[in-house]
């Protein structure tokens, strides 16, 4: 249902103006040192919001199968990034935490990325910059009343049959690339 | 206001921008892992940098995307692994290579275009007209500057 019919030159035009943003805000990753993958770094973003998480809390974050948020704790805690416990309550449930190396790997590309956006938000006007800002907020809050009907089409769409099939992202990007 | 304050000022909205554009990259970057086969954001970047200037040399695509050209080489094996893109030897130069993309990667790039605008449209519509012009602003005013970063900054070629 649409509150506010978006005009289609605006949505073409908005496309085309967000790509420079997404793309600098997406290279922050690449100059991270050491092999850490997109998955395992929305992973790393997740767990920095919130002290602790369940494994199932995780899979929900990232819109993944419990069976893949495993093996990407497994890397993960492989390379120091995290640690897994048994809940002190249920043991069966499993509490996951950054490590102090994992939090240095957040609060390193948070710094990269504020080096990369600072350098073109120098060459903005102060009223562009907080145009920039209150739009994305504005962005934001538009994008949480509720679920893009695209996404409930994707959970439905997450059958059994689909999740086994294989994607290159998967195996490819979580191998280490040095 | 003096130099050094209108550093802190910048790099504080730069702060704030890291956090608030979060959501953004995410519904844009959220696209790759939902077509089929999913390519993850770094294979997507080869794609879309191969699809600006086909047919790309290796040499090329690992300075467009700012890699060492053996890095740039494997995200090419997945590519080719799985039908997305091909790779031939130049006819002029037989030491290099040329980087295409398949018709099965151009309708995974034409299928992720299609989900990211009807995502967007949707958000769009949910906001009011005047919180769209202030997106529309700030986003078309990023872009430009960074153009004009790409322009001064020294660089042959």
């Amino acid at each position: 249902m649409s509150e506010h019919p978006s005009p289609q030159p605006a949505l073409a035009e908005l496309e085309q103006a967000a790509d420079a943003l997404v793309a600098a805000w997406s290279s922050g990753a690449d100059r991270l040192p050491g092999p850490v993958s997109s998955p395992q770094l929305r992973a790393l973003l997740a767990l920095e919001k919130q002290d602790s998480m369940s494994l199932g809390g995780l899979g929900e974050a990232l819109g993944s199968l419990p069976s893949s948020v495993s093996r990407l704790c497994d890397r993960l805690e492989a390379g120091g990034l995290v640690t897994r416990r048994a809940n002190d309550v249920n043991r069966r449930a499993i509490t996951i935490r950054l490590t102090a190396d994992g939090r240095q790997l957040v609060t390193q590309l948070h710094a990269t990325r504020t080096d990369l956006l600072s350098d073109v938000l120098s060459r903005m006007s102060p009223a562009s910059r907080q145009a920039l800002l209150a739009g994305l907020r504005e962005f934001t809050r538009a994008l949480r009343i509720r679920p893009l009907s695209a996404a409930e089409r994707t959970d439905a769409a997450r059958r059994p049959e689909a999740a086994q099939r294989t994607d290159i992202a998967e195996g490819g990007d979580e191998q280490p690339a040095g | 206001m003096h130099a050094e304050e209108q550093n802190q000022a910048v790099r504080a909205t730069a702060a704030a921008l890291d956090a608030a554009a979060e959501p953004l990259a995410g519904l844009w970057n959220a696209g790759p892992g939902t077509v089929r086969p999913a390519v993850s954001p770094q294979q997507l970047r080869v794609m879309l940098a191969v699809e600006d200037e086909e047919p790309m040399t290796l040499g090329r695509l690992a300075e467009q995307i700012d890699v060492i050209a053996s890095s740039a080489s494997r995200i090419c094996d997945r590519l080719q692994a799985a039908g997305l893109l091909s790779r031939s030897v130049s006819a002029a130069d037989r030491r290099e290579v040329l980087l295409r993309l398949t018709t099965d990667g151009r309708s995974v790039l034409d299928r992720l275009r299609q989900r990211r605008r009807r995502d967007l449209a949707e958000v769009l519509s949910r906001m009011s007209p005047e919180a769209r012009g202030l997106l529309l602003e700030g986003l078309r005013s990023f872009a430009h500057a960074t153009r004009k970063g790409r322009a001064s900054s020294v660089r042959t070629a």
